[in-house]
C-alpha cells in the first residue's frame, strides 16, 4: 500500500492547498520500503499527483472541502488536520498508534477527527 | 494625563472584532484575543504555545507569510489578502495586517499579527445585489450560478477543460476565471484563438521555432507553451484548428510533450489547457471533422455557456453594469436603460451575445449626453426593427418570439436551405425542425 503526506521542510504542510512538495512512502510488511518527494507547483498538480499515484491514504494539514471531496471521491482515505514531524508521524502510523497527538488546535472537537481518537483508519487495517 | 495600563490595553484586544495573536522568535503563539478564537474557532487554551502556522493555517503560510516577512524585514505589511481553512474545512476569506511586537525598551520581542473575516461583507454584498458574482462574472440566471458553484472545484482539479458556447457569451472571461480560481493564478495565462491563424503559424506560436526553420526564421522564438510554463493556455475557436494540428495538440495533452518547429529537441510542458469552441464538437467528431481521441483528451471537464437570449433575466443586470463602466471611463452620469430601450433589449436575439449587448450600450453612450439612454440611441437594427408580437409580461413568449425571428431570418439568408439554416444558427439540423415546426413556420 502507498501512503502519501503533503510536506513542508520536515514537518506536515500546514495547508494542503497550498503545499508544494508530496511524500509518497510504499510500505511492505509494515516498514517504509521506498520513499520519494515530488516537488508541485499548483495545487492543482497536487492533486493530479496524487490521484494517479495509485495512493491509499494522504495525510494533510488543513484542507478545503473542494480539495478533499475531489480526492475522496478517488476513493483515497484522507487524515487531515496533521501537525508535526513527518518522521514521527509516519512512525505512530507504521507502529498503529493513534495519530491524535498531532491533530492541529481546534480540530478535537470536530467529528471528523473522530477516527483519530484510537480508532484505526481504513489504511491501518488493510495494512493489518 | 492618564496613561493607559496593560490590564486596559487587554481590555480593548478583548472588545475589538478583528483577531490579534502575537508570537515569540519561534514562531509560537504567545497571546491570542477574542475574535482570534471567534474567527478561527480554536480556544486559546489550545492555540497558545503552538506554532502560528498550525493555528493559522493560511495559504500564504508555508509561502509568502506576512509576519516572516515582517520580522525578517523589519517592516509593517497592512491589509493583505489571504483565506484560512478553520476545522470545518471552510475557507474564510481575510486580511491579514503584520507588525513587529517591542517591549518598552525597543528590544524585538517577536510579531503580532491583525486580521479581519471578510466572509459576511462578501456574502451581504451578494444579497444586496441580489445576484450571484463571481470572477468579475455576474448573473441571475439559475443555469449560470450553478456553472458558479461548480466552478472552484473545477479550477482546482488542474483538469483540462472544454468551454463551449456562442460567440460573445464570455468563454474567456470564464477561462480567466478558472485560471485565477486555481492555484497557478500567480503565473501567466494566454489565449490564443486558433481560428484566426492559419496552421503553421499556430504552430509556431504555440510550439515555437528553432532558427532557419523557414525563411524568416532570423532567431529561434520559444512558443506559447514554453511561456505558459505552470500557467494556463486557452486555445480558443478549437473546432477550426485542422486534423494535423490536432495530432500535435492531442500528443502534447497525451505526454506533455512538443517538439517545436525546425527542431529535433522534444520540449515538455506542464501548462494546463483550457480549450473552448462555439461548435458542437460532439457533432463535428460524428462527422469526421474533428478528432475524437482529442476530443476525449479535452473534454474532461465540459461547462456549457448559455447564450443571452436563454438567459434574458440578466440583460438589465449587465446593461447595469456596462453603464456603471461606461460612465467611469466617459465621465457622464448615464443614469440607466429608458423603459422603451430595455423593452427593445428583452426582444432583441443577441446572436452576439453579451459582446453585441456591451457594443450597444457604448453605441448609447456615445449619441445619450445625460440621463437615460433612450430607443433613439440606439443602433438602428434595433431601433428600425418591427416589434414582434409578445405577450405582455412573458419573457417566455419574448424568448419564443425571438427565436422564431431568428429561424426566420436565417431561412431567409440561406434561400430555405435547413441545413444551412441550422449550421448558421449553430444547432443540430434536426433541432431546427422541431423549432419549424413548435413555432409553426411554413416553408417560403
Amino acid at each position: 500500500m502507498k501512503i502519501s503526506m503533503t510536506v513542508w521542510e520536515n514537518r506536515v504542510s500546514p495547508v494542503f492547498d497550498s503545499a508544494r512538495s508530496l511524500l509518497i512512502a510504499e510500505i511492505m510488511n509494515g516498514c517504509i520500503a521506498n520513499r520519494t518527494n515530488f516537488e508541485v507547483t499548483t495545487c492543482g498538480t497536487l492533486v493530479h499527483k496524487l490521484l494517479t499515484s495509485s495512493v491509499d491514504l494522504l495525510i494533510c494539514g488543513a484542507i478545503s472541502q473542494e480539495a478533499a471531496t475531489l480526492i475522496e471521491n478517488a476513493e483515497i482515505e484522507i487524515v487531515a488536520f496533521i501537525a508535526g514531524n513527518q518522521d514521527q508521524i509516519l512512525e505512530a502510523y507504521l507502529q498503529n498508534r493513534s495519530l491524535q497527538p498531532f491533530t492541529m488546535p481546534g480540530c478535537c472537537y470536530q467529528p471528523y477527527s473522530c477516527k483519530l481518537q484510537g480508532l484505526q483508519t481504513r489504511a491501518q487495517w488493510r495494512m493489518k | 494625563m492618564n496613561t493607559i495600563t496593560p490590564s486596559t490595553t487587554h481590555t480593548i484586544l478583548e472588545s475589538i472584532s478583528d483577531g490579534v495573536f502575537t508570537v515569540d522568535h519561534s514562531w509560537r503563539i504567545t497571546s491570542f484575543n477574542r475574535a482570534a478564537e471567534t474567527i478561527t474557532g480554536i480556544d486559546r487554551t489550545e492555540a497558545i504555545g503552538r506554532y502560528c502556522w498550525e493555528v493559522f493555517r493560511s495559504n500564504m503560510c508555508e509561502g509568502d507569510c506576512a509576519l516572516k516577512r515582517t520580522m525578517k524585514e523589519s517592516k509593517a505589511y497592512v491589509s493583505s489578502s489571504t483565506s484560512i481553512i478553520n476545522s470545518r474545512k471552510e475557507r474564510i476569506p481575510i486580511s491579514v495586517s503584520t507588525a513587529l511586537l517591542r517591549d518598552d525598551d525597543g528590544t524585538i520581542l517577536g510579531g503580532v499579527e491583525t486580521f479581519r473575516d471578510h466572509t459576511l461583507v462578501e456574502e451581504l454584498r451578494q444579497e444586496l445585489n441580489g445576484t450571484f458574482e463571481f470572477c468579475n462574472m455576474a448573473s441571475r440566471s439559475k443555469k449560470m450560478q450553478e456553472l458558479f458553484r461548480i466552478l472552484e472545484r473545477v479550477a482546482i482539479s488542474g483538469s483540462t477543460v472544454l468551454i463551449s458556447g456562442e460567440t460573445g457569451t464570455g468563454k474567456e472571461l470564464l477561462a480567466r476565471a478558472i485560471h485565477h480560481l486555481s492555484s497557478r493564478q500567480a503565473e501567466k495565462f494566454i489565449p490564443i484563438n486558433c481560428g484566426a491563424l492559419p496552421d503553421n503559424l499556430l504552430e509556431s506560436e504555440l510550439f515555437g521555432y528553432q532558427k532557419g526553420a523557414f525563411t524568416d526564421a532570423g532567431k529561434s522564438k520559444p512558443g506559447l507553451f514554453t511561456a505558459a510554463q505552470n500557467g494556463t493556455i486557452l486555445l480558443d475557436e478549437i473546432g477550426e484548428t485542422s486534423q494535423a494540428f490536432q495530432i500535435k495538440l492531442l500528443r502534447l495533452l497525451e505526454s506533455g510533450e512538443y517538439t517545436p518547429l525546425g527542431s529535433t529537441e522534444v520540449l515538455t510542458s506542464n501548462a494546463r489547457i483550457i480549450a473552448a469552441t462555439h461548435r458542437n464538437l460532439a457533432n463535428m467528431v460524428e462527422h469526421s471533422r474533428f478528432r475524437q481521441d482529442l476530443f476525449y483528451r479535452i473534454n474532461v471537464v465540459s461547462l456549457e455557456l448559455p447564450p443571452l437570449r436563454e438567459r434574458l433575466e440578466d440583460i438589465p443586470l449587465l446593461a447595469e453594469r456596462f453603464i456603471e463602466r461606461m460612465n467611469r471611463v466617459t465621465g457622464k452620469q448615464i443614469s440607466g436603460l429608458a423603459p422603451s430601450s430595455m423593452e427593445r433589449l428583452l426582444t432583441h436575439t443577441f446572436p452576439g451575445n453579451i459582446r453585441e449587448l456591451e457594443n450597444i450600450i457604448e453605441h448609447g453612450f456615445i449619441l445619450c449626453t445625460n440621463g437615460l439612454i433612450a430607443l433613439d440611441h440606439l443602433p438602428a437594427y434595433l431601433r428600425n426593427r418591427p416589434q414582434p408580437v409578445v405577450a405582455p409580461g412573458s419573457i417566455q413568449s419574448a424568448q419564443a418570439a425571438g427565436e422564431k425571428e431568428m429561424i426566420l431570418s436565417a431561412l431567409e439568408q440561406t434561400g430555405n436551405n435547413k441545413r444551412a439554416a441550422a449550421a448558421l444558427l449553430g444547432i443540430h439540423k434536426s433541432t431546427l425542425f422541431r423549432k419549424i415546426k413548435k413555432h409553426n413556420i411554413t416553408s417560403h
